[in-house]
């Protein structure tokens, strides 16, 4: 598959079928042909960023982020194109905004992410559902620890007349500090024939779940490390090794 | 020879008492099977066992042979020796049968854990249980039915060698293949390790499979009366009110289970 790579917003590989340039102070990606995309954020990168993908499209994006305070993305989806994303954060401090427009009938976004969080940190999500047949899966997974924070505020909005449209969002928080959390689902859907779920916990982990695994031999803080890999890996092919070493790392 | 002892013990939830003075003794190679109406105390006494910290013990004492259970944590009491396969097995996403049975194991053998044994044993025993292969490879429990949640415990039973082995309605919600596949396979292994077993069962139909030495019959947080296999087929034939009004012992042969040799 065409890979493209980016580090801090700068191409290190790209192949033919994607075309980058910079309009207006923003970073536009086009793909033309089914792509793998890796984007790791290592330092501040402030630039917006909007990915044009184009009909029938497949593409896998990897996004790692160590920092990266504030961040905006914007799709275009056009028909039956599909763009996954898997996301993992790993930063002091984070402030993403995606904005994501399902242009034309059959177009397919979906977006697993897994953070933990130290200090404060915000997604923000807009999907618009503009044509019929559209589809969004959102899964947002976070722990906080120490100073973190996290406020997820997913969005969706269904136009009347995209009938047969898919609105799913997931979004768990794992709270181990004492700041607050918040999660805002919002369902805006004008139109009666599509299918709309959400989910929303802040809390920890079930007692009968550290009950079972420590029945099993499993010491405490093992069984809490079980659970938190579990928790943030649960859906996601990539990022195992860094989000084991983290966890391994804080909840010795 | 290994020994569980339980010495007037009296437990409470929210300040409601739930076992009373309850007194038994199970041994290495012996199976105590548990009945009574429901809400007695039955599965709390296999949790309080296990050290549920739901529950709070005003009086009495566990032991492990010579070890006292009372204030050591759950996962202390599962590495001397301790499993409990409980009735609701839960699901957890993301963490793997696999990594979970690994991760138990390698905990208690240390550097004597092996993989390629591990995942000999843990193949064979799949197949045992006629479960899906797949199976160890997903979430604990998840999307599983009940029958193999059952077989999960089972399966977990199996790896992890327990010396006393607390089943807790181990044959609810199993169809007839299950039940025997479950009932068998809990046989072959007390027959293989002779660990001590606790079994709570509403049903004689599982001892049918499993042979029990001892049959007791609980109510209201106490055993009321103790028996061999046949007290458990009068309870099924006459319910729970007639036996235990009963005063006849020709089809139920009480025997004191605490002297027994």
């Amino acid at each position: 598959m065409n890979k493209l790579i980016m580090e801090n917003g700068k191409i290190i590989s790209c192949p033919s079928g994607i075309k980058i340039q910079e309009i207006d102070s923003t970073l536009q990606i086009e793909c033309c042909c089914d792509f793998s995309a890796e984007l790791s954020f290592k330092k501040n990168f402030n630039m917006p960023i909007l990915f044009l993908v184009q009909s029938g499209v497949k593409g896998e994006v990897f996004e790692y982020y160590e920092m990266g305070e504030k961040i905006s993305y914007t799709y275009q989806l056009a028909s039956f194109s599909e763009l996954s994303l898997e996301v993992f954060s790993n930063s002091s401090k984070q402030n993403v905004q995606r904005i994501v427009y399902l242009k034309e009938e059959g177009a397919s976004f979906n977006c697993k992410l897994a953070t933990i969080a130290f200090k404060e940190e915000i997604y923000q999500y807009f999907i618009y559902h503009e044509a019929p047949f559209t589809k969004s899966f959102i899964r947002n997974h976070g722990v906080t620890k120490e100073e973190g924070k996290i406020d997820f505020q997913v969005s969706n909005f269904v136009k009347k007349g995209c009938f047969h449209s898919v609105v799913d969002q997931k979004n768990r928080i794992v709270n181990f500090s004492e700041n607050l959390c918040t999660i805002k689902p919002n369902l805006f859907i004008d139109e009666y024939d599509c299918s709309a779920n959400h989910s929303a916990y802040i809390g920890t982990f079930k007692k009968e779940e550290m009950f079972y695994l420590q029945s099993r031999g499993i010491e405490e803080n093992l069984a809490m490390q079980l659970l938190l890999k579990g928790f943030l890996k649960e859906g996601m092919n990539t990022y195992f090794t860094q989000i084991c070493k983290i966890i391994d790392t804080y909840w010795r | 020879m290994d020994r569980l002892k339980i010495v007037d013990l009296c437990v409470e939830i929210d300040n409601k008492p739930i076992l009373k003075n309850f007194n038994l003794e199970i041994k290495s190679g012996e199976i105590h099977v548990i009945m009574g109406p429901n809400g007695t105390g039955k599965s709390t006494l296999t949790k309080i066992i296990m050290g549920d910290s739901n529950y709070h013990i005003t009086r009495g004492d566990i032991y492990f042979n010579d070890t006292l259970l009372n204030d050591l944590k759950t996962d202390e009491r599962a590495r001397l020796g301790l499993f409990l396969g409980v009735q609701l097995p839960m699901e957890i996403e993301g963490v793997t049968n696999a990594d979970f049975l690994r991760t138990a194991l390698s905990i208690r053998e240390k550097e004597n854990f092996k993989l390629y044994p591990f995942i000999k044993k843990m193949e064979q025993t799949v197949e045992k249980l006629e479960m899906k292969k797949e199976m160890i490879h997903r979430g604990i429990n998840v999307g599983f039915s009940g029958g193999e949640r059952k077989k999960n415990e089972v399966l977990q039973m199996y790896m992890l060698e327990p010396k006393i082995v607390l089943l807790d309605e181990i044959d609810s919600g199993l169809d007839v293949d299950s039940l025997r596949i479950v009932g068998t396979s809990i046989m072959e292994y007390f027959e293989k390790n002779k660990p001590a077993i606790l079994l709570v069962t509403h049903y004689q139909r599982l001892l049918n499979y499993i042979k029990p030495h001892f049959v007791h019959i609980m109510k209201d947080g106490a055993i009321l009366k103790s028996g061999d296999a046949l007290l458990a087929l009068e309870v099924e034939k006459e319910g729970y009110e007639k036996v235990e009004k009963s005063k006849k012992t020709s089809t139920c042969i009480v025997k004191d289970f605490i002297n027994h040799e």
